[in-house]
């Protein structure tokens, strides 16, 4: 099922007479059918919110949410078929894992037998065999996260989202949870809403990514083209790390600190940009390069190197060097040369 | 204006919901509201029943009517200060220090709420009355007096002061200790620490505790109708006596209202000025104090204080379960079950309508309770406020009050119900929702609410949400409420004396009707059977409450 997000806008009142908080606006969005969609933005920019419209939770102060061709904006939550993963998990502490699971099964009247069957099969795509009869204070805090999960599948909802899944697991578990989560999404094949604000998560999930700010979509594309095609500074900055530069454009390619750069293609404004260089964008080599530069930190992180390079004409730069263990390393105070890879550089557009 | 439209038209998405709010509504306004109406009415009437506003200047002309009011509320004044630093001594050291026997004192201290309240009127008797074991036995003094304000007084203190004792101890286990830690860390003496953290922060606390025990004390009526005399008079039992005495409707209507005035100002104020105002954070756990605030010395006297109240209490109650059972209070003290049998005797209808009354009363009450107080925390719909106001403005209004506007209101044909079972259940469910509705309130106000919407978005609409999410969650406190509401319904006198009849009696009125004609020891021996039934209720309640882990756990939920 396709979901479309049109115009929609959510206004809270403010609660001492303050200005109001427009906590989603103007937000316009469509979510194809079985793609999973990231929302992905700093805390406060309305994901919830928005989230929580679709779940019905909420009312969209303005504009239409359509399931389909369906207008939803006034149907009740429990009407709308689009389950959710809270943050909090919200398990019923009162029930067993299996009744927790099987609660919506039963407000359906599915018959007994298919709902052991149901159960049976989403139990174990999630791996909580054997724990169906423990209670959820019994519980870890992923395998409370697999039940909340367990307890929107088993549904077989339109729509499935997912409200910052899995920010209260560890490091480790988190990536084998992404992992499961994205496999069981492609599977089913339904269309999903996925709410973060840590952009690794958003980057390793997601069909497209959503980044918003203040409420507003800043852009919206698939992991890859976000990366190397960031609109502006806040989404080149959110998503990965990045070097911006001063620079001039020109019909030819871009003058960044007295170099020349050539581009691909013609450049989309001519005179003063920022541009946005990736730490693996800039090659560094005791030989040849454009600047002479000045190693200020290495920081080794075992897949690669992170330098702090201090250019007098670029500024301070940070640099990846990918397989370290290859090649050799720079030490602190050290002079190198340091060139810009031409392909990989990107004007932003102007805030 | 908008807003309220779009609450009108979610509340429609839910009929059920709808429904219920309606229906709510409109019991508030014929229970709670139109009696009080026909009251403030009444008021402004003469005995023929033109409008007039005789009552009021006789009220203005009369010193003995005038001096009603100015008792009561000094008596109020002073019961909530003596309360008020008692309840809080007690719990300051209940809360800040360890002792063995913390547990068996916290039961003496709140002994007073389930037993009736005016059987310390009754122990206050026994204890300085004519024939009184301290005035006339120990002291040998004849014809002391203890009738008029110092009679009251004591009996007042012992009734209310546990109220306030509770109130402040929740105060006070929810002020984290770490705050004094901390100021003791950066150099603060117990003294200071006290003075600049501790207190400033149980501040609005006690000025809530106190209010309420104002309010209590205001609508007290057991006590002054035993102990203040008719050279002492007071609101509540003028007002009743201007009614059962003089018959005298719009009089005793228009003393309603005055007592009116007092109470519902002091509930406005501790409502919404104050208990807005309390830092108290409800995290759900209780911190399990260790704060180093009270020395030893300081502990040492504490305890003390703690322990001679204590044994004040056992005194109050001990004179009663000893009175019932000897011959002539005061001059033979051998044992007798006379006073026992004579009270199944001439009781044992009474015995029976109480139960029976108080078994009606007491569910539906709490589940009334638990509905509102869903409505009020999870529900957004216009006139919320006023919902709210309206259900627990009861707790305010003085039981006096509330009976003679039942009497106005549902005495007159076609509904004459005054003396019947249905009036005395109805009163009691309306006169005791709020408190159901404030352990619902405190309780849902833990469950994290994307608990409920985790049901609803799996397909439950509101009601089944309640039923099969949100009520087994507030079942402990459910019951909690429940226990309450019972020892209320058994133990209330002061609305219920203007609508008992010859059909339907309770046991309150029966033991004031037996001390007013003197027979101590019958009263004594009501008493007893009284508190006995309230305490086995109490161990049954507690029987069929149902695994209390569930409440536990979802308030662990949301600090996970
Ligand atoms: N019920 C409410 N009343 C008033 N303001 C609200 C309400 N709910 C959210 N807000 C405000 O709306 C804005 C967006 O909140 P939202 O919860 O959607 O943020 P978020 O992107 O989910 O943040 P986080 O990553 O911290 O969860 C915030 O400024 C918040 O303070
Ligand atoms: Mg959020």
């Amino acid at each position: 099922m396709e979901l479309r997000i049109s115009e929609v806008s959510k206004v809270f009142p403010s609660h001492d007479g303050g200005a109001v908080v427009r906590a989603v606006d103007s937000v316009d969005l469509t979510v194809a059918d079985g793609e999973l969609v990231t929302l992905l933005g700093p805390s406060g920019c309305g994901k919830t919110t928005l989230l929580r419209m679709i779940a019905g939770f909420e009312d969209p102060s303005e504009g239409d949410l359509y399931f389909g061709d369906r207008r939803v904006n006034n149907v009740a939550p429990n009407r709308r078929n689009a389950t959710l993963v809270f943050q909090s998990y919200a398990i019923f502490p009162h029930l067993n894992v299996f009744e927790n699971i099987a609660f919506g099964l039963r407000l359906k009247g599915l018959r007994e037998g298919d709902i052991r069957s149901k159960m049976e099969k989403v139990v174990h795509m999630v791996g909580l065999g054997g724990m169906e009869t423990r209670r959820p204070s019994q519980l870890s805090g992923g395998q409370q996260q697999r039940v909340a999960l367990a307890r929107a599948i088993v549904m077989e909802p339109e729509l499935l989202l997912f409200d910052e899944p899995l920010s209260n697991l560890d490091a480790k578990l988190r990536e084998q949870m992404r992992i499961d989560i994205r496999r069981l999404q492609k599977a089913l094949g339904i269309t999903s809403v996925y709410v973060t604000h840590d952009q690794a998560e958003a980057m390793s999930i997601s069909d497209r990514v959503v980044v918003m700010k203040d409420g507003r979509i800043e852009q919206s594309g698939c992991p890859v083209e976000l990366y190397a095609r960031p609109r502006n500074r806040f989404v080149a900055d959110f998503i990965g790390k990045a070097n911006f530069l001063e620079g001039t454009a020109s019909e030819g390619g871009i003058l960044l600190g007295g170099k020349s750069y050539p581009m691909d293609t013609a450049p989309s404004e001519v005179g003063e940009v920022q541009v946005v260089a990736r730490p693996e964008a800039v090659v560094l080599s005791r030989d040849e390069g454009h600047f002479h530069c000045d190693i200020v930190r290495t920081t080794f992180l075992g897949n690669l190197v992170e330098y702090e390079v201090e250019c007098p004409n670029l500024g301070t730069l940070t640099v990846h060097q990918v397989n370290p263990m290859t090649g050799e390393l720079f030490r602190p105070g050290e002079s190198i040369q340091v060139s810009l890879r031409p392909e990989t550089l990107h004007i932003l557009e102007k805030e | 204006m908008r807003k309220s439209l779009r609450e009108l038209r979610l509340l429609c998405r839910d009929p059920l919901v709808a429904f219920l709010v309606l229906s709510v509504a409109v019991a508030l306004i014929l229970f709670v509201v139109y009696p009080l109406g026909m009251v403030l009415v009444k008021s402004f009437q003469n005995v023929e029943g033109a409008f007039s506003v005789e009552n009021y200047s006789r009220f203005a002309q009369f010193k003995y009517l005038k001096s009603a009011l100015l008792n009561s509320l000094s008596v109020g004044v002073l019961t909530g200060v003596i309360g008020v630093l008692v309840g809080y001594t007690a719990a300051l050291t209940m809360v800040r220090t360890n002792l063995p026997y913390k547990r068996f004192l916290h039961l003496v201290f709140i002994l007073p709420i389930i037993a009736p309240p005016f059987t310390s009127a009754l122990s206050v008797l026994m204890l300085f009355g004519s024939n009184g074991l301290i005035t006339r036995g120990l002291l040998g003094i004849r014809n002391y007096s203890i009738y008029g304000f110092k009679g009251v007084l004591i009996s007042q203190v012992f009734t209310f002061a546990p109220v306030a004792y509770l109130t402040l101890r929740g105060v006070l286990e929810s002020l984290n200790p770490t705050l004094e830690d901390a100021a003791m860390n950066v150099g603060a003496s117990r003294w200071q620490t006290f003075w600049k953290v501790t207190f400033p922060l149980s501040l609005p606390g006690i000025a809530s505790a106190f209010l309420v025990v104002f309010i209590e004390s205001l609508a007290d009526f057991g006590n002054p109708l035993v102990l203040a005399g008719s050279r002492f008079p007071m609101l509540a039992t003028q007002a009743y006596l201007e009614i059962t005495g003089s018959f005298n409707l719009p009089l005793g209507a228009a003393l309603a209202v005055v007592l009116l005035v007092p109470s519902v100002t002091a509930f406005v104020i501790q409502r919404y000025f104050i208990q807005r105002r309390q830092y108290t954070t409800v995290t759900g756990k209780p911190v399990d104090s260790t704060s180093k605030l009270i020395g030893p010395g300081a502990k040492v006297v504490l305890h003390g204080f703690l322990v001679l109240f204590a044994l004040s209490v056992a005194l109050f109650y001990g004179v009663i379960a000893v009175g019932a059972f000897t011959k002539v209070w005061g001059y033979d003290f051998t044992f007798t079950a006379a006073h026992l049998l004579y009270a199944f005797k001439v009781g044992g209808q009474t015995i029976k309508d109480t139960l029976i009354i108080a078994v009606l009363a007491t569910p539906i009450s709490g589940i009334m309770g638990m509905l509102i107080a869903f409505m009020i925390v999870r529900l957004s719909f216009p006139g919320k406020g006023l919902l709210e106001f309206g259900s627990i403005l009861n707790f305010a209004v003085p039981g006096t009050v509330v009976g003679i506007g039942y009497i106005l209101a549902f005495n007159r044909p076609p509904v004459v119900l005054v003396g019947t079972l249905t009036i005395l259940v109805l009163n009691f469910v309306f006169r005791y929702i709020p408190v159901g509705i404030q352990s619902g309130v405190a309780v849902l106000r833990q469950i994290d609410p994307s608990i409920e919407e985790a049901a609803q978005n799996l397909g439950a609409d509101g009601v089944t949400t309640f039923r099969k999410v949100t009520l087994p969650l507030i079942a402990p406190a459910f019951f909690s409420g429940l226990v309450f509401a019972f020892v209320r319904a058994m133990t209330a006198i002061s609305a219920a004396i203007f609508l008992v009849s010859a059909n339907w009696n309770l046991l309150t009125v029966q033991i004031l009707n037996q001390v007013g004609s003197g027979r101590l020891g019958v009263a004594a021996a009501f008493s007893v059977i009284l508190v006995s039934i309230v305490l086995v209720a109490i161990g049954i309640i507690g029987k069929l409450v149902p695994g209390r882990t569930g409440g536990a756990s979802a308030i662990q939920v949301r600090e996970g």
